[in-house]
């Protein structure tokens, strides 16, 4: 294994030196598990490989015995080779440590890192051969870097450290693992119950067996710290000292963003324009997958950081830019999401007929408890393929409808709707009608009585990648209905943004940001869906929360650049080390605690949380599953 | 049973049975430091590391503690391949804790004589976790944790940590140490527990209230009744053991039968 794996990184090495940048830093050298590229000849390699092993040292979890002592002996040899110490010696010792810390290591840090190790060894032999025999201590102008990341961090848009909140679990300290999310994510409970998990799609434990149930695994550390009443995971801080902040939207960016502002010290008021917190997470997602306490009480932790939330206000209706700017908000950060559905566009749609809603309203009213708004009958269709689509059909057995049907225009394979949320909604009962779209809305009396379809068959894959649907000719048919839905998808409010001068807004009501975020506008910043399109939960919330750091550094040092973590981010962007060719072999180990579920029969109709979650034996079984696959990267520059 | 060949011989296991474990069974031996069979494997050490071969793996060092035997395996505990790998691993032992007498004699049985390695600081403790695991998941008082003296890193175990309001003194850390790193000493009429040669908990000693020998913590009386009172049992807990036997030794022994065959 270990001679394919050094084959694979010596062909990277000699397969060409691409110009590799870490923010305005030229990257000379950079070394990481998966990959070796050398820019620059001159590059100490001997210095490069010492930096690197300590990197590991001091990222190595401690516990198993050939990485621990291993990666610092080996650090320490670099060292004294370095400093013209060295003895010829010292590189067989190299190798043989590196070798029996890649065998015979617990966790990936252990297994991964000394590949590079014995890469570098074998393809700069006479390198390492003449630093051995160096008697003075040359001037080295590199500086090194090291950075930690896993396929988990990567693959999740907050970049939260998944291997060490899960071992923080294996190891029963609850606490300390919830302190690893909360220190970027201020809604663990709500995110742990209904992210999209790309961690989970990128696990490398996937490979072997099943992915690690990271999602189930948060919600756990989150839930746990709610049982045992423990004071607020967020320790109060003295009242807000610095400048004011205006926050548009007190959905998940918003609010990631006012917990860190809040922290920082800055006086934050949240402008929000339903009589709720939460956003889309409040309105869109139905309480049987996200309970609004867990939600609310999340919130309500923000809050006691001194954050105020003013309800029913409307930005260009009850308030402007200009004024806020007035009141001496020093700066604004616009996360009003992506609220407006988007059409149909098919006949009928237009006819005002009682009983056709769009999907988000439909969630909206649920959730607010607005049973009166909510439209009655017995069999519902829900037209879309996506999570909106499945959480109106789930839904609408749980406010009283008998019989629900989803159409989507493509196949199962190709539905963007979570798997498991699929997977739940037929368990329900939901009838599933594949390569069916819509055609016109059938109304009688100003009431819906249908829909027609049109059969579809699968052609050439389009821009997403999907194959594209087509119509087949003559294929018309009608489905009776009550109620028909319409779930395509969301698109942002133009009608609003139009009050947003020297704001840019594309055609799409889509709002033009710079790399850090900030809008045409100087002070005014913007994330989550009204920047991105609707996208998901946590991408919000990363926005909230980079938005919250950068606006301190652009209020406190009057100008911004992207972090060192952007960077680190983009450094990875152009290597493969994370990529899935850097395969490793890994056991099929234990199987994965599967979480429990209310039964169908009971749940479907009304609004208990579906999931129950882990139990503390569950949680502690599912996290030994984890292999760790932290990478270390490390990259030379000069000055 | 399952079927699996360990060093050339053929041997059947029940399922579920370790690899080291199915070594043992049938003789053969798979040094270990950090093993022990009434605890879940704790994969610290990697000296009972083998090379396995199998229907679908190539062949692949994993360690045998923790290795689930299954059908088809081949398995190698002493190859040149393995040999190699052990050795680095007991020069890393022997450079990190030079003074322990297990990793001495190991490392003689490997016919290591030159210490080719050095390490800034040795250390005894070889962050194994028995006492961790025996405290949280046998006691069921999880006193004991790891701890590091840097937050910003993917390291989670440094040295071992006692939280001292939880610790009730019953010292089965100490009693399970492989390296004695954690010691107990009844002095009078107190219990001293000590971490890494600092006493980290003192606590009061209860005398017995027949023969007035000091024996054990409130501490421990405490938890034992709480446990037994979920089974609807009382426990005379004036009494040492000694003494407590003597008197009366039915209801204990009756108890301890119950959740044997229960368990």
């Amino acid at each position: 294994m270990i001679m394919a794996i050094t084959e694979n990184l010596k062909q990277h090495a000699e397969s060409g030196t691409p110009r590799l940048m870490h923010g305005d830093r030229k990257v000379s050298a950079v070394i990481a598990s998966g990959e070796i590229f050398v820019a620059d000849p001159n590059v100490d390699v001997v210095n490069l490989a010492g930096a690197y092993a300590l990197a590991v040292h001091e990222n190595s979890c401690g516990q198993c015995f050939p990485c621990r002592i291993g990666s610092g002996i080996i650090a320490d040899l670099c060292k004294k080779i370095g400093e013209g110490k060295g003895e010829p010696e010292y590189l067989n010792q190299i190798g043989d440590i590196a070798e029996a810390m890649a065998d015979a290591s617990h966790c990936d840090i252990g297994k991964s890192s000394p590949l590079a190790i014995i890469a570098l060894l074998d393809r700069y032999r006479e390198d390492f051969e003449k630093a051995v025999l160096r008697q003075d201590k040359g001037v080295d102008p590199y500086s090194y870097t090291s950075f930690l990341t896993a396929p988990c961090i990567e693959a999740c848009p907050m970049h939260l450290d998944v291997p060490k909140y899960i071992e923080e679990i294996k190891l029963g300290r609850f606490k300390e693992s919830l302190e690893v999310i909360t220190s970027r994510l201020p809604l663990p409970g709500t995110v742990g119950r209904v992210c999209f998990r790309p961690c989970e799609s990128a696990c490398k434990k996937g490979r072997a067996d099943e992915p690690m149930q990271i999602k189930h695994l948060k919600r756990f550390v989150a839930d746990a710290a709610l049982a045992c009443g423990t004071e607020s995971a967020v320790a109060p801080v003295e009242m807000p000292q610095k400048s004011k902040v205006a926050i548009v939207g007190a959905g998940p960016a918003g609010l990631t963003c006012a917990h860190f502002l809040a922290k920082q010290g800055y006086k934050v008021t949240i402008f929000e324009i339903l009589p709720a917190p939460g956003g889309m997470a409040a309105v869109g997602i139905p309480d049987y997958r996200l309970p609004s306490d867990i939600l609310t009480g999340e919130i309500e932790e923000i809050k006691k950081l001194g954050v105020e939330i003013q309800y029913s206000k409307c930005l260009g209706i009850d308030f402007t830019i200009e004024q806020l700017e007035a009141l001496e908000f020093k700066a604004i950060f616009i996360a009003m999401g992506c609220h407006c559905h988007r059409r149909l566009g098919i006949e009928g749609e237009s006819s005002g007929y009682y009983g056709y809603v769009p999907g988000v309203l439909f969630l909206r009213h649920i959730n607010l408890g607005q049973y009166d708004e909510v439209p009655k009958g017995k069999k519902i269709v829900v037209v879309g393929g996506g999570n909106v689509a499945l959480d109106c059909v789930r839904s609408s057995f749980r406010v009283g409808f008998e019989e629900a049907h989803l159409i989507y225009r493509r196949s199962r394979a190709e539905m963007p709707a979570d798997d498991v949320e699929i997977k739940d909604a037929e368990d329900e009962g939901v009838h599933f009608h594949y390569l069916i779209a819509p055609k016109r809305i059938l109304g009688e009396n100003g009431k819906v009585t249908g829909i027609e379809c049109y059969r579809m068959e699968l052609g050439q894959p389009d821009a997403s990648g999907r194959r594209k649907p087509i119509v087949i000719p003559d294929s018309e048919f009608i489905i009776e209905a009550d109620v028909v839905i319409a779930a395509i998808g969301q698109e942002g409010e133009i009608s609003c943004l139009c009050n947003l001068p020297g704001v840019n807004i594309d055609e799409r009501g889509i709002i033009q940001v710079d790399k850090n975020l900030m809008s045409s506008r100087r002070g005014v910043f913007a994330g989550g869906d009204c920047v991105t399109g609707p996208d998901t939960l946590i991408g919000a919330c990363a926005h909230g929360r980079l938005v919250g750091l950068k606006v301190a550094v652009y209020l406190e040092e009057n100008k911004i650049e992207p972090f060192t973590e952007e960077h680190d981010a983009a450094l990875l962007g152009q290597l493969k080390t994370l990529a899935p060719s850097e395969h490793r072999q890994m056991p099929a180990g234990i199987e994965r605690v599967p979480v429990r579920h209310e039964p169908v029969i009971e749940r479907k109709r009304d609004f208990r949380e579906v999931d129950k979650g882990f139990t503390v034996e569950e949680a502690i079984a599912e996290a030994h599953r984890c292999h760790r696959c932290y990478r270390i990267v490390t990259y030379a520059y000069k000055e | 049973m399952i079927q699996l060949i360990i060093n050339d011989t053929q041997v059947s296991v029940d399922p579920g049975t370790t690899v080291l474990e199915a070594a043992r069974q049938n003789g053969m031996t798979i040094p270990t430091l950090c093993y022990l069979k009434a605890m879940r494997p704790n994969q610290a050490c990697r000296l009972c590391v083998v090379e396995v071969e199998g229907p679908n793996v190539a062949s692949t060092v994993f360690s045998s503690c923790d290795l689930i035997a299954s059908d088809g395996l081949v398995v190698r505990t002493h190859s040149s391949r393995i040999l190699k790998i052990r050795r680095t691993i007991l020069e890393l032992l022997l450079a990190s804790m030079p003074d322990n007498k297990a990793v001495q004699a190991l490392a003689e049985e490997y016919s290591i004589t030159t210490k080719r390695f050095n390490v800034e600081k040795s250390d005894d403790c070889m962050l194994c976790g028995i006492c961790i695991q025996a405290c949280r998941e046998k006691i069921g008082v999880s006193a004991l944790s790891f701890a590091t003296s840097v937050a910003e890193t993917a390291k989670v175990a440094e040295f071992v940590r006692l939280d001292k309001e939880r610790c009730v003194g019953c010292g089965t850390c100490a009693n399970l140490c492989p390296v004695g790193v954690i010691q107990v000493e009844d002095k009078g009429s107190e219990r001293a527990l000590s971490l890494y040669g600092i006493v980290v908990n003192t606590l009061e000693l209860i005398p017995c209230d027949n023969c007035g020998a000091y024996f054990t913590t409130g501490g421990v009386v405490d938890l034992l009744k709480a446990r037994l009172a979920k089974d609807g049992l009382d426990v005379d807990a004036g009494n040492c053991p000694n003494c407590a036997r003597e008197k009366n030794p039915a209801p204990l022994t009756a108890h301890s039968t119950q959740t044997g065959e229960t368990a």
